[in-house]
């Protein structure tokens, strides 16, 4: 069994924790730079802001219906959600950070009330972090995405779906009949992975619903569209069969995070991964030809190593410009590692995030013009084409065959005589 | 608010479960809070028989690793009980200086505490933050200033608010 849990309405929620005056109104966060609303309150929805639509055009609302436009604050974000997937980290063996707001827990051995576990996970995020999630619980993670769904509008729209399914929501509960009902009542682009393309393709189809896709031939489709839908087809029948590769990208963000074999002591090994998983995900971000403003960076110790002292950092530092440079992105993440290690903790998971992504072009057409004096930062044509050229190189000759020395240990041996450095820096819980 | 104190206690501080042991030799400095069990606080009788030595300055916890000697003494171990759920917030105003909280200090927040009476809050008022003394008998609830000056904030009587988390420590700065 899978649970997503998800903060409802992320960006504009961390910010309500700290200004209370911002509750009941519509609130939408702006994007650093181009002005898009990448959070909406439930009010912002209800006015008919739709997710990414730039600020221009919704501008007229701040004198018409009282509407309240913030800039991003990804240091805060990062913050409160490494609170929050520690919390949810607690509850299962298990756990996959999706995106900065979203994470899989695998209940797999867990006894007990799932729906129980799960309001009391929502408990206790929402009185230690004032975030307010949702929990959406079934057999595979496709499905789950889809409780999670029905959690959230049947709290937000009271009457769309069974009131007893807001907020936490376990399919595993329903009834088939019950099931195939709430299948109906969803459209087909609600599932996870369906993007707005293949949704309309399907309609065309006379494929409407969620289970007007459940029943559909899964030769066919897999012909018509991809083997990436035959896998959703076969999730939203009940079989587990999405890797974490797998997994569609999530919006406005890439990350990369894995658990470690052995637990990670020392300084030197925890940058060496860190630098892997950065270039990993830097290269993502260059081949949908975006660049991040902020890199996050966080590592935890497990909660069920119970004789362990326990230690979850996570750090959110920007980006000296808008980049898709590996080696910029490396040594952001480096000092943001360097911040909050702490030698002595039997660190067993780690992960790299992009955050605050935009189109490539533009911003770099705006630095060139006024950036002059930052020569060293400035984006040049021989660093693209450096990075050009160490893709093309993985790409040929496998991940890996090039990469940023930091990340690399060409001569590993154990080094048991090797004494991390003391913190330089620490950071205050302070978000 | 805090008690310092030598005590002796064996490797597995790691783990947060002291051991007190009289006759071994002092391996460790331990700083200790109020919030640890009443037999390990300085003066007390020690599950040992013993009785701990009475406060000194504290420089440093034993490692976590056990093995790797002295490592330098962190406020966040010290201070912060629910890593998840504090948050530091900065005074404002002197309402509540008879009780020790002048304008300018640093309130440490933690939300994992359920308030009771007593306790001083950060509490939601007409939107704003505030920060009270929580009065909570039968069905009475107010907040109340440390300040005669200051009128109390009762809940039925058409005032609302929140409790948005317990402070459980007040960091000042003094003029260096």
């Amino acid at each position: 069994m899978f649970a997503l849990v998800d903060v409802n309405n992320m960006y504009v929620s961390c910010e309500r924790v700290f200004r209370p005056a911002l509750n009941g109104k519509p609130v939408v966060v702006l994007s650093n730079n181009d002005g898009n609303c990448i959070a909406r309150s439930n009010e912002a929805k209800d006015l008919g802001i739709r997710m990414a639509q730039p600020w221009f055009e919704v501008r007229h609302l701040e004198r018409t219906a009282g509407l309240i436009a913030l800039s991003a604050n990804f240091e805060l974000y990062g913050d409160m959600s490494s609170r929050m997937m520690t919390l949810a980290a607690e509850y299962a063996p298990r756990q996959e950070i999706y995106s900065i707001d979203e994470c899989f827990l695998d209940f797999e051995g867990v006894p007990g009330d799932l729906v129980a576990t799960g309001r009391d996970l929502r408990r206790k995020v929402l009185q230690w972090t004032g975030l307010p999630t949702s929990i959406g619980i079934a057999a595979t993670k496709t499905l789950a995405k889809l409780a999670n769904h029905v959690a959230k509008t049947a709290e937000r729209k009271p009457g769309s779906y069974p009131p007893e399914l807001a907020q936490v929501c376990d399919f595993d509960r329903l009834s088939v009949a019950q099931l195939q009902r709430i299948m109906q009542a969803t459209e087909v682009g609600a599932v996870w992975g369906v993007g707005p393309k293949t949704s309309a393709r399907l309609n065309e189809g006379g494929i409407r619903s969620v289970l007007d896709l459940v029943r559909a031939d899964v030769s066919t489709l897999r012909r018509q569209f991809s083997v990436v839908l035959e896998k959703t087809l076969l999730e939203l029948r009940g079989t587990p069969c999405m890797d974490v590769d797998d997994a569609p990208a999530a919006n406005q963000q890439i990350m990369c995070s894995r658990s470690f074999g052995e637990p990670v002591t020392e300084l030197a090994g925890m940058k060496e991964a860190i630098s892997q998983f950065a270039s990993r995900i830097t290269e993502k971000l260059r081949g949908q030809g975006s660049v991040a403003r902020s890199v996050q960076v966080f590592f935890h110790t497990s909660p069920y190593r119970k004789h362990d002292r326990q230690h979850s950092p996570s750090v959110t530092m920007p980006l000296a410009r808008p980049t898709a440079d590996t080696r910029l992105v490396i040594a952001a993440a480096l000092r943001g590692v360097e911040g909050v290690f702490r030698p002595g903790f039997n660190y067993v998971k780690a992960g790299v995030m992009l955050v605050d992504l935009q189109p490539q072009a533009r911003e770099q057409g705006e630095l060139d013009l006024f950036d002059q004096e930052a020569d060293t930062l400035a984006p040049s044509h021989a660093e693209a084409d450096l990075m050009t050229a160490i893709d093309a190189l993985n790409q040929r000759f496998g991940r890996e065959a090039v990469a940023i020395a930091s990340s690399t240990r060409p001569r590993a041996s154990p080094r048991p005589s090797r004494r991390a450095r003391p913190l330089r820096r620490t950071r205050s819980p302070q978000p | 608010m805090f008690e310092l104190a030598h005590l002796l206690v064996d490797e597995d501080c790691a783990t947060g479960h002291f051991k007190v042991d009289a006759e071994a030799p002092a391996r460790y400095t331990v700083f200790m809070s109020s919030r640890e069990p009443q037999h390990l606080l300085p003066g007390k009788k020690t599950a040992a028989g013993g009785t701990a030595p009475r406060t000194s300055v504290a420089i440093s916890f034993g490692s976590p690793a056990g093995d790797s000697g002295i490592g330098r003494l962190d406020l966040n171990d010290i201070l912060i009980r629910h890593p998840q759920a504090s948050f530091l917030m900065r005074i404002a105003g002197q309402s509540m200086r008879e009780a020790g909280i002048d304008d300018g200090d640093l309130a440490l927040v933690d939300r994992a505490i359920d308030a009771a009476h007593g306790h001083v809050v950060i509490a939601v008022v007409a939107d704003e933050f505030v920060c009270r003394r929580l009065h909570r008998l039968d069905s009475e609830l107010r907040l109340q200033a440390a300040d005669p000056e200051c009128a109390d904030l009762v809940a039925n009587e058409g005032e609302e608010f929140q409790v948005w988390g317990v402070v459980t420590n007040v960091i000042k700065s003094l003029p260096v």
